[in-house]
């Protein structure tokens, strides 16, 4: 169970002069439970090939990448155990809200667990879970995608993943582009769905206000190398220098209790995680 | 030159809702404008309006005092450039270079002149050494960044971005800002469609839409600041902002904190 990888790298055009390397000598361990991890690191810094190792889409061109005790290897012949990989790790794409392509709302989430072989009595009792997990009610069950919002068919993509009762759900960049108020909405999903249903969850950002309000633990790439692995606390209050050198932003929350205590003098814990916190703190002084 | 919106009125073909319900106004340049509202507010169908490349229902839109219709496309383009949010709808050609040719080819811009715009535009999105880059070995957020050097080299009097830093990282979200601001110095217009709020704070004027309709249109201070219409279409203050209201709405009253917080919203 869980992810494993030593010394992955990925390259491409290996036959051109000059290897590029998309991930290079990445080594880490990622629990199937109860973990919350944000991948952040600049565009092309790795991160999208990392996730697609961790779910099997892509294969180490070296080093050794266990997934849920499978070891992933060039031109495997036995495709089936790919396929449980992608249960245990189940990864919901950039704009996923696009690939919803079914007349139904339920039949969607139903796709899933019927190529997996369920029955349709067992496949509509885990569809109907899937969605209740990320709250849309019966009401829509019998709609066609097309007739929902941005943020519902979001939800609904997510749901079709949860459908394959992963472990582990990795989350390639799920607030880009979406509105404030499905953001809200998507990171009490992860919360939830972290706290109560004891999934691991990874997510890729560029909001670090994100990454600091949800995660336990941030993966920081830097040119196809990871450079950085521990708490967002870790990272923003005691690694400055990561947080340069990656060019990453700092969480408002961070910047404004700076802000507050150059200014002020007032000396505010950092282990805070999003700005309802501080407000909090504050008031409370 | 401005750009004037006379009782625009869209629908789509099968549904009964008008998206863009109604909407009158005028955008004056040089300016800085955010249009804001939820998904489905019609944003993104009015910047499709304004462009041309939706014909309205109803009303009519004029950009230098040209009528934005098919005839006149060739003219309107020439002065309102728009790029989009994803980037992979963007690119046409099979290099950067070559992609933002392609546009300059449709201007008749003879050969020998494009060399220097094309340098100058890829330097200022930071994409010069991608040059001879095909589209597939870039990332997102590096196409975006030649989609919009792609529209800097047709060099029009007002941009738009539609949502257009939403897939970029805090770099390129930067760099377009930067880019953005630049612009503005030139004495170009921006109309930036956005979600993210401290992006809006760079604006002189908001625009609020909901349902279709202007629900408000003001200084971008006043708009950022009126919680109901922000909480009423859906979106949410910039950070600083949004402590500061807190608090208020707390009775906290050490003046000095809630100052600093206030400037330091007004300062982005």
């Amino acid at each position: 169970m869980g992810i494993s990888l030593e010394k992955v790298s990925y390259s491409y055009n290996p036959k051109k002069k000059g290897t590029i390397y998309a991930l290079k000598d990445v080594s880490l361990n990622i629990d199937s439970k109860d973990d919350f991890i944000s991948i952040i690191g600049e565009t092309g810094s790795g991160k999208s090939t990392l996730c697609s190792i961790f779910n099997a889409l892509k294969v180490p061109t070296s080093g050794i990448a266990i997934i849920n005790d499978i070891r992933l290897k060039k031109q495997r012949k036995r495709k089936e155990n790919y396929n449980s990989i992608r249960k245990h790790v189940g990864l919901v794409f950039q704009f996923s809200d696009y690939q919803l392509f079914e007349e139904t709302v339920l039949k969607d989430v139903m796709f899933a667990p019927l190529n997996f072989g369920k029955s349709i009595d067992e496949a509509t009792e885990i569809a109907k879970h899937a969605l209740s997990l990320v709250h849309i009610d019966e009401s829509y069950y019998e709609k066609s995608p097309f007739q929902l919002s941005g943020g519902e068919k979001k939800l609904v993509s997510i749901a079709g993943i949860l459908a394959m009762e992963p472990d582990i759900l990795i989350f390639d960049e799920p607030t880009a582009g979406i509105d404030p108020e499905t953001k809200r909405k998507l990171i009490k999903l992860f919360k939830e769905l972290n706290e109560v249903y004891h999934k691991t969850i990874i997510i890729i950002v560029h909001d670090m206000n994100i990454a600091y309000d949800c995660a336990k633990r941030v993966l920081v790439l830097k040119d196809s190398e990871l450079i950085f692995d521990s708490t967002p606390y870790d990272l923003f209050v005691n690694h400055k220098e990561i947080v340069d050198i990656a060019h990453i932003d700092n969480p408002d929350v961070l910047r404004i209790i700076d802000n507050i205590y150059e200014k002020t003098g007032i000396k505010i814990d950092k282990h805070i995680n999003n700005l309802n916190m501080l407000v909090e703190v504050l008031a409370n002084e | 030159m401005k750009i004037e919106i006379n009782n625009l009125k869209y629908k789509y073909e099968d549904k009964s809702r008008f998206v863009v319900d109604d909407i009158s106004l005028v955008i004056d340049s040089p300016s800085w404008v955010s249009i804001l509202g939820h998904n489905g507010s019609g944003k993104s169908t009015l910047a499709k309006l304004i462009m041309g490349i939706l014909e309205p229902t109803s009303g009519t839109i004029l950009v230098d005092s040209i009528e934005v219709k098919e005839e006149n496309l060739y003219e309107i383009r020439k002065k309102i450039g728009i790029v989009y949010q994803n980037p992979d709808n963007q690119f046409v050609a099979t290099s950067v270079e070559d992609d933002i040719a392609f546009g300059l080819e449709n201007l008749c811009i003879p050969h020998d002149e494009m060399k220097p715009i094309i340098d100058n535009v890829l330097e200022a999105v930071s994409m010069t050494k991608y040059k001879d880059k095909a589209p597939s070995e870039l990332s997102g957020g590096q196409k975006q960044r030649v989609a919009i050097a792609g529209i800097l080299a047709i060099d029009p009097e007002v941009f738009i971005f539609d949502e257009a830093t939403s897939m970029l990282d805090p770099i390129g979200r930067r760099d377009l800002i930067e880019i953005a601001k630049a612009l503005r110095d030139r004495g170009k217009t921006i109309i930036m469609i956005t979600h993210n709020m401290d992006e809006a704070m760079l604006s002189d004027r908001c625009i609020v839409l909901k349902r279709g309709k202007i629900i408000k249109d003001d200084k971008t201070i006043n708009v950022l600041t009126d919680y109901e219409t922000l909480r009423s279409t859906r979106l949410e203050m910039p950070s600083d902002l949004y402590v500061y209201h807190e608090l208020k709405e707390k009775n906290y009253k050490n003046k000095e904190v809630l100052d600093l917080l206030w400037e330091s919203a007004l300062k982005k």
